[in-house]
């Protein structure tokens, strides 16, 4: 009986390397995960900071004067160059016949305009937008905005055109059947981004809370996106790319208007804070 | 098979003195109740492990989704300090007389750009009409004379064929007031009789046309688009038409007497 050790007995000394290894595997994990988060983390914070210098690279006039003014430096110079920028940037438009948006960032007003008529004007209810904007030089900066910024793609919650397909009715009773009227109380969420050429990203939502948490789907699947995108660059150890954006709300029934009437490839004029 | 019996003082003995062999096992296992305590607490144990584990996962991956999904955009989102002055090249005066200058420019072309745009405003009074909302609003310069409800296009797109189909929607842009005509009669074309499962008449045909469905008066828009009255005022409001649009008697009439042929009439 007493040679026999129990079952019970052999345990700890198992239990214990089990144990350790464990606790090892566990410390290694944490490590790993805090490391990974640590990588991404470097990334997320130099990737604003790369995109700066690529902005300030770009927009800034070549050959840099020497002598140049930067337009930071005063307030009232800075205030009148924006002001010029955004005008110079609302003439151009005035040559196509399209309707265009026009975003006032400092009266916090967005219009929809055709050959310089504000059809629809709307007062933006909250801005937010990318710290790059009050990092980027003076000269880059309202070189960027002097001009129009063209809509390379479009994604919404709504349709674009809510067409309906009815097909032809046979005869004057299925003619009948087919009679409808439009469902007005039906509201859908509405968000809508727009992929501006010169690599901004435009985000024009609703003001209203939404209580149906549809829109909700959406948002994920956009961050998703961005994330999928930003994971696959830290994978290819590539600083990921930046998007500086500028997002705004407005009520729900204007920026179905808005989104509605804005072409698909519509030109947009800013006018900064 | 064992069995741990634990009322086995309730078992009597058989007539020979010897108690039944379960109940034997039941005594040589000592108190019988502990194995089952025992087994009992190493299953609440890994129980209470699973659970712990489980947790430690989840919110770990919740850190990690959320670090990912939310906090790259915290930090990527904080503000970016200056990073470049280079009016500490210039003395103080040189800069203050350089930006003065600087300021005359914009400011004249910031004037000749006003000027350009304010050019623009029509003069002459022009009607805006909204097709998400199916409003209009009826301005003389940068007056409003009137507002109102409206019907626009239903964006129902009717199929006969792969080949036959009809969109009905209003045309979006900067249009212009073609022809004024009061008593208009409609000369329906093929798809309203497509529409309402009829068959198509002959070019010309009387039952063609159709007097008193729009209203008093009627603005052409070019290519058969109308500004118009209707019978169906309580579809007011809604995108319902073929691609006109429509008004309510009242408006149509003051809409009618304030354009004059060659008014622009923006849609969107």
């Amino acid at each position: 009986m007493n040679k026999m050790k129990s079952p019970q007995e052999k345990q700890p000394k198992k239990s214990f390397i089990h144990r350790r290894l464990k606790a090892y595997l566990v410390y290694f994990i944490i490590v790993i995960i805090l490391a990974a988060i640590g990588y991404l983390a470097y990334f997320a914070w130099l990737s604003p900071i790369e995109k700066l210098s690529i902005l300030n690279n770009t927009y800034n006039p070549k050959p840099y004067p020497t002598n140049a003014i930067d337009y930071k430096s005063d307030t009232a110079l800075f205030r009148i160059k924006k002001e010029e920028a955004f005008l110079k940037s609302n003439v151009t438009l005035l040559a196509n016949d399209s309707i265009y948006l026009v975003i006032d960032l400092k009266d916090s007003l967005l219009s929809i305009e055709i050959q310089g008529v504000a059809m629809h004007t709307v007062k933006i209810v909250r801005i937010n937008k990318s710290g790059i904007f009050d990092g980027m030089e003076g000269p880059a900066l309202i070189n960027q905005f002097s001009s129009p910024f063209q809509i390379d793609s479009m994604f919404a919650t709504i349709p674009k055109d809510p067409y309906i397909l009815k097909i032809a009715p046979e005869d004057t009773i299925q003619a009948q059947k087919n009679v409808s009227i439009p469902d007005t109380a039906r509201s859908e969420p509405v968000i809508f981004s727009a992929y501006l050429n010169r690599g901004i990203l435009l985000k024009i939502g609703q003001s209203e809370v939404d209580k149906s948490r549809s829109s909700l789907k959406y948002l994920m699947r956009k961050r998703y996106e961005r994330t999928l995108k930003f994971l696959k660059s830290a994978c290819d150890f590539k600083v990921p790319e930046y998007q500086p954006f500028i997002s705004i709300e407005i009520p729900s029934k204007d920026a179905r208007a808005i989104y509605r009437a804005l072409p698909r490839n519509g030109f947009i004029a800013i006018r900064l804070e | 098979m064992k069995r741990n019996f634990s009322e086995n003082a309730a078992i009597p003995s058989t007539v020979d003195g010897y108690k039944p062999v379960m109940t034997v096992n039941a005594i040589d296992g000592g108190s019988d109740s502990m194995p089952v305590k025992r087994k009992f607490l190493q299953v609440l144990k890994f129980i209470l492990k699973f659970i712990a584990w489980t947790i430690s996962v989840i919110v770990l991956l919740g850190l990690i989704s959320g670090f990912l999904l939310f906090g790259i955009s915290k930090i990527q989102d904080r503000p970016i300090s200056e990073t470049v002055n280079n009016s500490s090249s210039l003395d103080n005066k040189a800069t203050t007389a350089a930006i003065s200058v600087e300021i005359k420019g914009a400011e004249k072309k910031i004037s000749g750009y006003e000027r350009q745009l304010l050019s623009l405003i029509p003069k002459t009074p022009y009607i805006i009409i909204n097709t998400s909302e199916n409003e209009f609003n009826l301005y003389s310069g940068s007056k409003l004379i009137r507002n109102g409800k409206c019907s626009t296009g239903s964006y129902t797109i009717l199929q006969k064929s792969e080949k036959e189909k009809w969109i009905f929607k209003t045309p979006r842009g900067s249009l212009r007031i073609h022809g004024k005509i009061t008593s208009p009669v409609w000369i329906k074309p093929d798809w309203a009789f497509i529409e309402e499962g009829l068959p198509v008449p002959p070019r010309n045909h009387p039952s063609r046309y159709e007097y008193g469905s729009l209203g008093d008066y009627a603005l052409s828009l070019g290519d058969g688009y109308l500004i118009h009255g209707t019978l169906y005022k309580r579809l007011l409001g809604m995108p319902v038409t073929h691609g006109c649009i429509r008004m309510n008697d009242e408006d149509l009439e003051v809409v009618y007497k304030t354009l004059n042929i060659g008014s622009k009439v923006y849609i969107y």
